[in-house]
């Protein structure tokens, strides 16, 4: 979740979270009122803490949006911005 | 029990903390909370603080069901003072009501407290009782018992600070039932980890 610390969380969490060898990180950015989701985590020696996302989708209100361990689930993006 | 306030304390009101997180002074993910003028530091979250937080969460949001939703570890707006992080509190009305401005009067609030014991029963039940919070629980670790803080009220002439007249302690195979959800009954035993 992110308003002010969207910056921070994008970069440093994302990588560390990549890192950490997490699946699925999303970040509900509510500047935009999108939400991205990142996935695949990868080796990136750029990256803040070596770690990054190899793939990230960002998804307006009107997707919806399957978590990777609950594959049968599908949740409105709409359903989740304020 | 009278704490004599220490000299020099300076009082932050509500808008002076929103211009310090405005600023970036803090963070909105700083471990910090505002309650009675006081920038308090958050009870680190152990294992079975969390769970415990987690486990009361659970149990309310069956107890009352629908037209109510329950935050977790996040502001409420008791006066111009006071922006407390209650653990686990019970709110009228779903999460949309309330994008604008912080809920303001939970009908129940849950504590969960282990070093933040002392805290708990003191300044912050000072606090929600002045802010007429009618059901204030504490699950406390330490002795693992639910300790029920009921009617708000200042007792006598002679004390000016509020507190809560009706405090009962209720051990794990004790049942509880909100004051705002008369027909549920939660086993003190669900809200222990």
């Amino acid at each position: 979740m992110a308003e002010s610390s969207l910056s921070a969380d994008r970069q440093r969490k994302g990588s560390l979270y990549a890192r950490a060898g997490l699946p699925d990180y999303w970040v509900l950015n509510l500047v935009d009122r999108v939400l991205e989701v990142y996935r695949e985590p990868a080796p990136d020696p750029a990256a803040p803490f070596g770690w990054r996302y190899a793939r990230r989708e960002v998804l307006d209100a009107s997707a919806q949006v399957t978590p990777l361990a609950a594959p049968g689930a599908s949740i409105p993006v709409s359903h989740l911005l304020p | 029990m009278k704490q004599a306030e220490r000299p020099g304390l300076r009082r932050w009101s509500r808008r002076e903390y929103a211009r310090l997180i405005d600023h970036g002074f803090l963070d909105e993910d700083d471990p910090i909370e505002l309650l009675d003028g006081l920038l308090l530091v958050k009870e680190p979250q152990h294992s079975p603080h969390r769970t415990a937080v987690l486990l009361a969460a659970k149990a309310v949001e069956r107890a009352f069901g629908e037209g109510w939703f329950v935050q977790t570890q996040s502001p409420i707006i008791l006066d111009d003072w006071s922006e407390p992080e209650p653990d686990v509190c019970v709110v009228r009305g779903s999460p949309r009501d309330y994008v604008a401005t912080h809920p303001t009067r939970p009908a129940l609030i849950v504590e969960v407290a282990q070093s933040g014991l002392h805290l708990a029963r003191g300044r912050r039940a000072v606090a929600y009782a002045r802010a007429r919070i009618a059901d204030y629980w504490i699950v406390n670790l330490v002795d693992r018992v639910l300790e029920v803080h009921r009617e708000p009220a200042r007792p006598g002439p002679a004390r000016r600070q509020w507190g809560y007249a009706a405090i009962d302690t209720l051990g794990a195979d004790a049942t509880i039932t909100p004051l705002a959800a008369p027909s549920a009954a939660i086993r003190v035993a669900e809200l222990l980890p």
